[in-house]
């Protein structure tokens, strides 16, 4: 048995849920954490987002009937959660023409970043220009390294959807290079 | 069985694959280190805050629900009735504190000088002229009773 759905069984049997929720957490918190990061480029809002995400899992996980792995549904909420935050961001700031852009305000593309250079801005401005979903896939793709079931189930597309969301950010990322 | 076990390393080598033909794809673009250094970037995070991060989420885990009670119309008017209850009670309460307070001061009528006497009789002539005319009129009448019974009583005895 995998030693997430021990840990799941645990806490649903069990009425000291804090213990089996600490493993759980210490398990995959890291990686939800910088998977969101990836996503705002902003430390505070991705704690913050990060936070609520664990909050959620501790209040839906009696529920969870492990149809999926833990860590897909784990992702599915940190998903949700980052979209939300996005969309709530874009609402209270009413730039919503610049809305796949906004999370990405403050990334890093001046020359006073210790590790920027030519390439590595017009990466960090190619990101920001991805729509958030395209964005979202690119990241479990290439940086967590997610199969496209799985990526299809955070995102609630098909495997055929996951992987068009990830070659259209990469070809948008491609034309972005080029208008640079 | 060697087979199944072939096919599956098969299919893991192709997934594999499909993987890096996937990373390969946006290397060209941006190459190995630039994707690198933007992870790490984002990976810039010590240990303490993420077990910092890891007590405020069991602390707050750990706090019970605060649940939103909607009141229904009778309750609205039974603390809306309560509120008012409230409000008179404590107006009545401060009204009678009030007047307690302004409580009238007698004083003995040897201590009030004499001229204040007379400029409130002065004051108030009116009504002491009537007072005194009434009770004058009353002693004439009984007087004048007195006076009569006796005359009649005199009467009676030298008839008889």
């Amino acid at each position: 048995m995998h030693p997430d759905q021990a840990l799941v069984i645990e806490f649903q049997s069990t009425t000291h849920k804090e213990g089996p929720f600490t493993q759980l957490l210490k398990r995959h918190q890291q990686r939800v954490y910088y998977q969101i990061k990836r996503m705002l480029n902003n430390h505070m809002d991705a704690d913050d987002v990060a936070q609520q995400v664990w909050i959620k899992v501790w209040n839906k996980l009696d529920g969870f009937k492990m149809e999926s792995e833990f860590s897909t549904w784990l992702f599915r909420i940190a998903y949700n959660e980052t979209l939300n935050f996005i969309q709530k961001q874009q609402k209270q700031s009413g730039l919503n023409e610049d809305a796949d852009k906004l999370s990405y305000e403050d990334a890093p593309t001046g020359s006073d970043h210790p590790k920027s250079s030519q390439i590595q801005i017009a990466l960090d401005r190619a990101i920001k220009q991805l729509p958030e979903k395209q964005r979202f896939v690119f990241m479990l793709r290439y940086f967590e390294e997610m199969n496209y079931e799985k990526i299809a189930t955070i995102t609630g597309t098909t495997v055929g959807g996951a992987k068009a969301n990830y070659h259209q950010a990469i070809k948008k990322m491609e034309e972005i290079l080029k208008q640079d | 069985m060697k087979k199944i076990s072939q096919m599956m390393e098969m299919e893991n080598n192709f997934k594999e694959n499909n993987l890096e033909q996937d990373k390969a794809l946006v290397e060209a673009l941006f190459g190995k280190e630039t994707l690198m250094d933007f992870d790490e970037n984002q990976m810039q995070s010590s240990d303490t805050f993420f077990q910092k991060q890891q007590a405020a989420i069991l602390k707050a885990v750990g706090k019970p629900k605060s649940k939103i009670i909607l009141l229904s119309n009778w309750s609205k008017l039974a603390v809306a009735a309560s509120f008012m209850a409230i409000v008179v009670t404590s107006y009545l309460i401060i009204q009678r504190n009030t007047q307690t307070e302004s409580v009238t001061e007698f004083v003995k009528i040897e201590e009030i000088p004499s001229e204040e006497i007379e400029h409130y009789v002065n004051n108030n002539e009116m009504i002491a002229e009537i007072d005194w005319s009434s009770e004058i009129n009353e002693e004439a009448e009984i007087y004048d009773d007195v006076i009569l019974n006796d005359i009649t009583n005199k009467d009676t005895n030298n008839t008889q």
